[in-house]
């Protein structure tokens, strides 16, 4: 327990185990008593983390609903009225800052996506790329291995060199027309063993 | 476990102190005296229609504007006191129930001036456009001081807080219209006044709830 630690560490502070002793303690910290105020935050973590085990059953959760109700005691703190009991209002921040807790959770929970092949592409979006290339290679070399030469050719020029229909009509000495019924009838064959519309 | 040591040594070095939050009844009074002005200050940017007092059937019209005005004070007094920690809306049963009850008292008196007021046979256009107006002009200052009061204590359940806010905001603004509105209530009018309300409501929640959120 980290209290247990703590002490080991740090000097001992007196810590009122008193709740009847907590409205007074308060009432000094509200004046501006920074010794009253630190002993009684002391004092009131334990009972703060009771009061959020009861929503909150992660502890790393947990931890942080204690912090973020000790921060808002500490935003509210001239709300308190002396002459109630601390508790109640102790509890009604705690409870507060759990609900916030777990709802914050639940978001986080629904929107993340535990993928890690995703992640791993997040991390380094190079990793997968050479893996990409070499099996996109190898897919484009057997489909053209399908194809006749004069409509291979076709494709070479148009599709993977990127050379218009005209030039690479004047290229391969023949009509527009020509090289528009080979790409035709190379893209249909291509089609038939498995390129996708995509491709 | 966390460390919550240096939380509570950084929290508790610079401490100051506080000025502690005073009754909600005193601050709901302190709120009215500065919003009443201010919202009748604002409906003078339109020109503003002064009621008859000594016209036939002005009872109604009192006691509508007085029951708004119970009702905006209460609302803004149960406001202030659900935005401290430990006081929620269900603990405060009696003064949600007195609320209610005016309420319908406020309701009751309506449709009996609705039912007192001469039949129109029809309703002219941009009926009740004037009120919505006035209303909407009244609320305008009334809504950042709401506001601005629930900002030094903030809340922990800003949305329900707001909400009760509003309503007063809304009550007040009517009951501000009850002065410069005629005493027969027709039901386009009525419509109208409910539709102003509700903005006044859904505006003071929705732009309040960053600033009050504890």
């Amino acid at each position: 327990m980290s209290t247990q630690r703590d002490s080991a560490r740090k000097p001992a502070r007196p810590i009122t185990a008193d709740p009847c002793g907590w409205p007074a303690l308060m009432e000094r910290a509200q004046a501006g008593d920074q010794q009253a105020y630190r002993q009684l935050l002391d004092a009131l973590v334990p009972a703060i983390r009771n009061l959020v085990r009861r929503r909150v059953f992660d502890d790393a959760l947990a931890d942080d609903v204690v912090q973020e109700t000790l921060l808002t005691v500490h935003r509210v703190r001239h709300t308190y009225d002396p002459a109630r009991p601390l508790m109640p209002w102790i509890a009604a921040i705690a409870a507060a800052r759990a609900i916030d807790g777990l709802r914050r959770q639940g978001r986080i929970r629904h929107r993340e996506v535990w993928d890690e092949a995703t992640l791993a592409m997040e991390l380094d979006p190079d990793a997968a790329r050479p893996v990409e290339t070499f099996a996109n290679q190898h897919e484009v070399a057997r489909l053209l291995g399908l194809l006749p030469a004069r409509q291979r050719q076709a494709v070479e020029m148009v599709t993977l060199q990127e050379m218009s229909v005209d030039h690479a009509a004047a290229a391969s000495r023949l009509s527009v027309p020509a090289i528009k019924a080979l790409l035709h009838r190379a893209l249909t064959r291509m089609r038939q063993h498995g390129i996708g519309d995509h491709g | 476990m966390a460390d919550h040591q240096a939380l509570i040594d950084s929290l508790s070095q610079p401490l100051s102190p506080v000025r502690r939050t005073r009754p909600p009844l005193l601050r709901a009074l302190g709120w009215m005296a500065v919003a009443l002005p201010g919202g009748l200050l604002a409906t003078r940017l339109i020109p503003t229609y002064h009621a008859d007092w000594r016209a036939p059937g002005m009872g109604w019209a009192i006691a509508q504007a007085a029951l708004a005005l119970a009702l905006g004070m209460v609302a803004v007094i149960l406001a202030f006191d659900t935005s401290i920690a430990g006081r929620p809306l269900r603990a405060r049963s009696g003064l949600a129930a007195g609320l209610a009850g005016l309420a319908l008292v406020w309701l009751a008196t309506c449709a009996g001036n609705m039912l007192a007021s001469p039949h129109l046979d029809f309703t002219p256009p941009g009926a009740g456009v004037y009120c919505y107006t006035f209303m909407m002009l009244a609320g305008a200052p009334m809504m950042p001081l709401v506001i601005l009061a629930l900002r030094r204590t903030r809340a922990l359940h800003a949305g329900r807080t707001l909400v009760v806010a509003g309503m007063g905001v809304a009550f007040v603004a009517a009951a501000l219209l009850g002065f410069c509105h005629p005493g027969t209530l027709h039901l386009a009018d009525f419509c109208m006044h409910l539709a102003a309300g509700a903005s006044l409501v859904g505006l003071t929640a929705l732009c309040g709830r960053r600033f009050v959120a504890a």
